[in-house]
């Protein structure tokens, strides 16, 4: 498969799982990781 | 305006831009294509490394980061490494004072695959702990997140792992006095984006009519290429672009791939 091909169907694919992980409300999850400061992650207690 | 100072000005803004959380509004779901740890009291963004292990413990395919991390490699390759990343601009600044100066080239060849490794014991880490283990020892986590809230928060206590934290920072320190960006080449289980190089959309190309293999652009790469041909394709480079203004032939071009 050449280059621009290739290029095509990876962009293509990768656009599809984000999409499939935002109808699954996953970027909802990740502002909650955001939003909540994990203080024992970085060894505050 | 010159490729070094146009990348010293975008890591400026990235490390800004990374810090906008302190506007509640701003602090997004999106993930950002660096390690910034989102302990950080001001982060905006997500850090892909810390999102991988929370869905790992969920458990739960991450579609959307690996969807994220998948579009920014096709499109920038490495890129971000080399021009975003504030630990990668970190470590830039400490190069200025490394032992390497002069012969960034130096290898550990035992280490070649070890970013892949890293990768793999961060997802089974945090299989087996379920936790996000390798948050715990974040080099970038420490220097962005575990020291300012400390800072920020003065009523919690140090605990075990804030040790940890700052022994692991100072461990990179002094491997980047020794070796030019030793964490991107060796230990951030984020590099193997790299793997993108070969087929990003923006690429580093050498023409090879007017290449006279003097090798200036080698002699100043800080991830240590040492071939021409891995220039732009080796899941090590970082695009940052010293090599093409290290080129008195002008045969080196940073550019979207033909």
């Amino acid at each position: 498969m050449k280059t621009p091909h290739k290029q095509t169907f990876v962009l293509a694919l990768f656009s599809v799982l984000l999409t499939l992980g935002i109808l699954d409300a996953e970027y909802g999850i990740v502002r909650t990781f955001v939003r909540f400061i994990c203080t024992s992650c970085i060894g505050l207690e | 305006m010159n490729l070094s100072r146009l990348r010293h000005m975008t890591q400026a803004i990235t490390f800004i831009i990374s810090n906008l959380g302190f506007i509640p509004a701003l602090k997004t779901g999106l993930i950002c294509p660096y390690l910034y740890c989102y302990g950080c009291p001001l982060a905006s963004t997500g850090c892909p490394i810390g999102t991988l292990q929370h869905f790992i413990i969920l458990p739960a395919i991450p579609l959307y980061l690996l969807g994220t991390l998948g579009l920014y490699g096709t499109i920038f390759g490495r890129a971000f490494c080399g021009w975003a990343c504030p630990f990668g601009a970190f470590q830039d600044v400490l190069g200025r004072f490394g032992k390497w100066q002069g012969k960034p080239r130096r290898k550990l060849r035992p280490f070649t695959y070890s970013k892949f490794v890293m990768l793999l014991l961060v997802i089974i880490l945090a299989w087996l702990t379920v936790d996000t283990f390798f948050c715990k020892l974040c080099p970038a986590g420490s220097l962005f997140a575990a020291i300012p809230a400390s800072i920020f928060y003065p009523s919690l206590s140090l605990g075990f792992f804030f040790y940890v934290h700052i022994a692991a920072l100072l461990f990179t320190i002094a491997l980047v006095l020794l070796f030019s960006r030793f964490w991107c080449r060796y230990l951030c289980p984020l590099a193997p984006i790299g793997i993108f190089n070969r087929l990003s959309l923006l690429t580093i190309t050498l023409d090879q009519t007017k290449c006279e293999e003097c090798q200036a652009c080698l002699n100043v790469c800080p991830m240590g290429i040492d071939k021409l041909s891995d220039i732009g394709t080796s899941s090590d480079c970082t695009l940052c672009g010293r090599c093409v203004e290290a080129c008195q032939k002008n045969a080196l071009k940073l550019q979207a791939r033909k």
